[in-house]
């Protein structure tokens, strides 16, 4: 298997985004990454404010974070 | 759970003894002994009010003006509503009909098999994921009755 780089991947920790399940959001990531062996880092950062659009995540690409 | 009059006057003394020296200590001992006892009994009151050298009136007056403080212990679980404006506009009112149907109980009520309280409140700040709710203390959005259906079955409150 080829080795993957890290990538970094950010999901809200602020309320709003847990009140609508951004904790299952991020322990579902963290499990399933691990299963599949894929290197990741996850951020729980504060929210962009697009709260309708929560929970939001984001993943750094070459090309920036992608939503 | 009720607590006893010893354990009233050890819950109190202490939480005076922790914080009395820190400016406008009132709120501060109320949140401690709710969170210690589940409730501020009527008994703790006048000892409150004594350690702080203010009235009983006045410690009342704070007791029953928050809403958060309680005289009785709620039940295991406890469901705040949401009533506000942005929730009310999201079907909040279908919302808290279906919660008081459900748990045959209004608001500010505890079930007679000591299960659940339903509380009304005013504004959790969650506006943009209404309707909202503190169910047990965590703040819950989008909230729907099949959401709180699913949470009241969970506790074992019969349908």
């Amino acid at each position: 298997m080829s080795a993957r780089a890290m990538t970094t991947v950010y999901v809200p920790g602020d309320a709003s985004a847990v009140s609508v399940g951004a904790d299952a959001v991020a322990a579902a990531l963290a499990r399933e990454c691990r299963r599949r062996e894929w290197p990741v880092r996850i951020v729980r950062n504060g929210s962009r404010g697009l709260f309708w659009h929560e929970p939001l995540v984001e993943v750094v690409t070459a090309s920036g974070r992608v939503a | 759970m009720t607590a006893d009059s010893a354990a009233i006057h050890r819950c109190v003394t202490a939480a005076v003894a922790r914080m009395s020296n820190e400016p406008g200590p009132l709120l501060e001992i109320l949140h401690s002994v709710q969170g210690e006892l589940g409730c501020v009994p009527a008994e703790a009151v006048p000892l409150i009010a004594e350690a702080l050298n203010l009235s009983r009136a006045e410690v009342h007056g704070v007791v029953s003006f928050y809403h958060h403080f309680r005289e009785r212990p709620a039940g295991q679980h406890t469901i705040q509503l949401c009533r506000a404006e942005a929730c009310q506009a999201m079907k909040g009112d279908a919302l808290a009909e279906f919660a008081k149907q459900r748990l045959q109980i209004g608001f500010g009520q505890t079930r007679e098999d000591g299960k659940v309280t339903l509380e009304a409140v005013f504004c959790l700040g969650n506006c943009a994921c209404a309707p909202s709710a503190m169910i047990d203390g965590q703040l819950r959005g989008r909230l729907d009755s099949e959401a709180l259906a699913d949470c009241v079955k969970s506790w074992g409150v019969p349908a």
